[in-house]
């Protein structure tokens, strides 16, 4: 067929050429030559921009019709791009090496069959070399069905949407070497879980996200959070599920309002239900080159008492379990908040172009114990006031570099400082 | 079965057994059918409008309607390639422009490459030289790169001037980063071929 009709084509000009020789005035010749300038621009521009012409003005007349100009526009179906980051932390404490990481290297595959059946995927690469400390995971694949602006379904592994940063995590989208701490220790960033659900945008600027996902185990919660919970879509225990709700809406261009509410049990296969909630509330401002991020969060464990007991007991493995005062205790509610300024001083000074060198801070608190259960131990230690202070500079849009101190103040007297240095990038 | 009530291997009461049998009954019960319904409602077919991005002559229909429609070829030589892009600040893929003229403004087409596949986009400038509308045709990267129409409303009336850079006159888009640089780079293109054809 597409030889059928370049054949055409050629025969088309040719004779346009042989009109052009033969014509006898100079007006003749000039029409000729005029026609012919206009098929080859109709030609040239249907290769490049053939998919989004109509049938009446981008339609060749002497060329192919519009549905075979088509096969100009076809949509290569595979799309790929990644990103990936490496770190490089010092510690102040005596005692603690310093550490240089390849901490994420990450390809996408994305691959869309038609306008309504897209694949999402990430592969990612943690921590260099599976031969050493490093781990090889998909962090997400999923089916979108785009169905229309309003409902669209999702199934698969899917980024659970809670928070700014665990479905924003590139290194180019947030401040700092480090994601925020908070959405580490009560958000557990990067957190993934096999599901199905709905997307879109009721209204203008008003989207949302509804999620069923097998729940978080919560035989891997710790005095230090739930991020042990996490399942990641491996073998997942789904005697327990979860459902989470996102609402994002965007008042004016540049500032969004979030929140989201989690909730399921977390016992999965123990005797405790450990019904579990997570909700936050976030703010997204960004304008001129001022960027304002600010996250409040909490959870809340039900029947942590059991869940304590029922976890040292299986550890016991039939043995002895430990008292009660010498569990290290699973918060029954942990809290944490952040706010990060940052200021894009570049256009400030005058300088045009891509570079961007912005200076931040972040403020944060977190505590992973807020309340235990009456009889158990918590150390103090997970009551922390972190302050970061730091600048990044890119160079381009999908290159940054990090620089960036921390102040850590625990409840326990056991806080420590660090300077991070990282390199990120996206393509 | 055994999947869904292994809690019972436990050693618990049976009060909580069943409970828990119970619960664990209904929730894979609850997940197919909201799964089916989600896939009926989803597919139906007219109860949702599906997504479209319409064609040159559709977006210039709707801006201009009732007005005739005349295409146009820019051919630009090289001394005019290089005052455009020294005024855009970015690179002309070619200099061969397509525009589509009506009484009352003129579409540019110009497609880049956002992150790795390119867009599409329709400039339509008003006979004042600003711009009256930026329409996407056509978005090969993941939609979740592209901002809603409110961002893009932020173009229009806009003159090309020093100020109509990101971060500046022009508010960048979380998570779109990449489509909100390549947008603003193919306006300031396409009003610098405007000034250059128009004389101005």
């Amino acid at each position: 067929m597409i030889k059928r009709v370049r054949n055409k084509t050629i025969w088309v000009l040719l004779g346009l050429v042989g009109a052009v020789a033969q014509a006898q005035t100079l007006e003749e010749r000039v029409s000729a030559l005029e026609k012919q300038n206009d098929v080859l621009s109709q030609e040239l521009e249907k290769s490049q921009f053939g998919d989004v012409l109509g049938g009446g003005v981008g339609e060749s007349v002497y060329g192919m019709g519009p549905a075979a100009s088509k096969i100009y526009g076809v949509n290569q179906g595979l799309s790929i791009g990644g990103y990936g980051e490496t770190v490089y932390n010092h510690f102040e404490a005596d005692g603690k090496s310093d550490q240089f990481d390849n901490l994420r290297a990450i390809i996408y595959f994305g691959y869309k069959y038609n306008d309504k059946w897209v694949l999402n995927t990430e592969i990612e690469i943690e921590h260099g070399s599976t031969s050493k400390e490093g781990s090889v995971s998909s962090e997400f694949a999923y089916l979108d069905y785009l169905a229309s602006d309003v409902v669209n379904l999702r199934a698969g592994l899917l980024l659970v949407p809670v928070g700014i940063v665990n479905e924003l995590h590139e290194p180019t989208t947030f401040l700092g070497s480090r994601r925020p701490d908070v959405e580490n220790r009560i958000i557990p960033t990067t957190w993934r879980e096999n599901g199905i659900g709905i997307f879109g945008e009721l209204a203008e600027g008003l989207s949302y996200k509804a999620y069923l996902v097998n729940g978080l185990r919560g035989e891997n919660f710790s005095g230090k959070g739930l991020r042990g919970g996490r399942q990641k879509g491996s073998e997942a225990l789904a005697d327990d599920l979860a459902g989470v709700l996102r609402v994002d809406y965007e008042p004016s261009t540049g500032l969004t309002l979030g929140a989201s509410y989690y909730n399921g049990d977390s016992g999965q296969d123990l005797d405790a239900s450990a019904n579990t909630t997570i909700w936050e509330g976030h703010i997204d401002y960004r304008s001129k080159g001022a960027i304002v991020q600010a996250l409040y969060t909490q959870a809340n464990v039900d029947g942590v008492a059991e869940l304590n007991r029922e976890i040292a007991a299986n550890k016991a493995d039939g043995g002895m379990p430990p008292a009660d005062n010498e569990i290290d205790s699973i918060g029954e509610d942990l809290v944490g908040w952040y706010l990060t300024l940052g200021y894009d001083v570049l256009p400030a000074l005058g300088v045009n172009g891509e570079a961007s060198l912005t200076p931040f801070v972040r403020y944060s608190e977190y505590n992973t114990q807020d309340s235990t259960p009456a009889g158990f131990k918590s150390s103090g230690k997970y009551d922390v006031e972190v302050i970061t202070v730091g600048v990044q500079y890119q160079p381009i849009d999908e290159i940054v570099f990090k620089a960036d101190y921390q102040m850590y103040d625990d409840a326990g007297g056991s806080g420590d400082n660090q300077l991070n240095l990282g390199v990120g990038y996206v393509f | 079965m055994s999947k869904w009530v292994n809690k019972t291997n436990r050693g618990v009461s049976d009060g909580v057994q069943v409970v828990a049998n119970g619960g664990n009954t209904i929730r894979p019960a609850c997940f197919i059918l909201f799964t089916c319904v989600l896939m009926i409602w989803g597919s139906w077919p007219g109860t949702v409008k599906a997504k479209t991005f319409g064609t040159v002559e559709e977006v210039m229909g709707e801006l201009f309607p009732g007005e005739a429609l005349k295409r146009e070829t820019l051919y630009l030589d090289k001394e005019e390639v290089k005052v455009i892009e020294q005024v855009a600040g970015s690179t002309l893929s070619s200099g061969i422009v397509y525009r589509y003229r009506c009484a009352s403004g003129v579409g540019y087409l110009d497609s880049h490459r956002v992150r790795t596949l390119p867009e599409t986009l329709l400039i339509v400038v008003a006979n004042d030289g600003r711009v009256h509308k930026v329409k996407v045709l056509a978005f090969r990267e993941p939609e979740e790169y592209m901002p809603n129409d409110r961002w893009y409303a932020q173009f229009k009336s806009k003159a090309l001037s020093n100020d109509l850079q990101l971060k500046r006159s022009i508010d960048g888009k979380t998570g779109a980063t990449l489509t909100a640089r390549a947008t603003t780079q193919a306006v300031r293109r396409m009003l610098a071929v405007h000034q250059v054809e128009s004389g101005l």
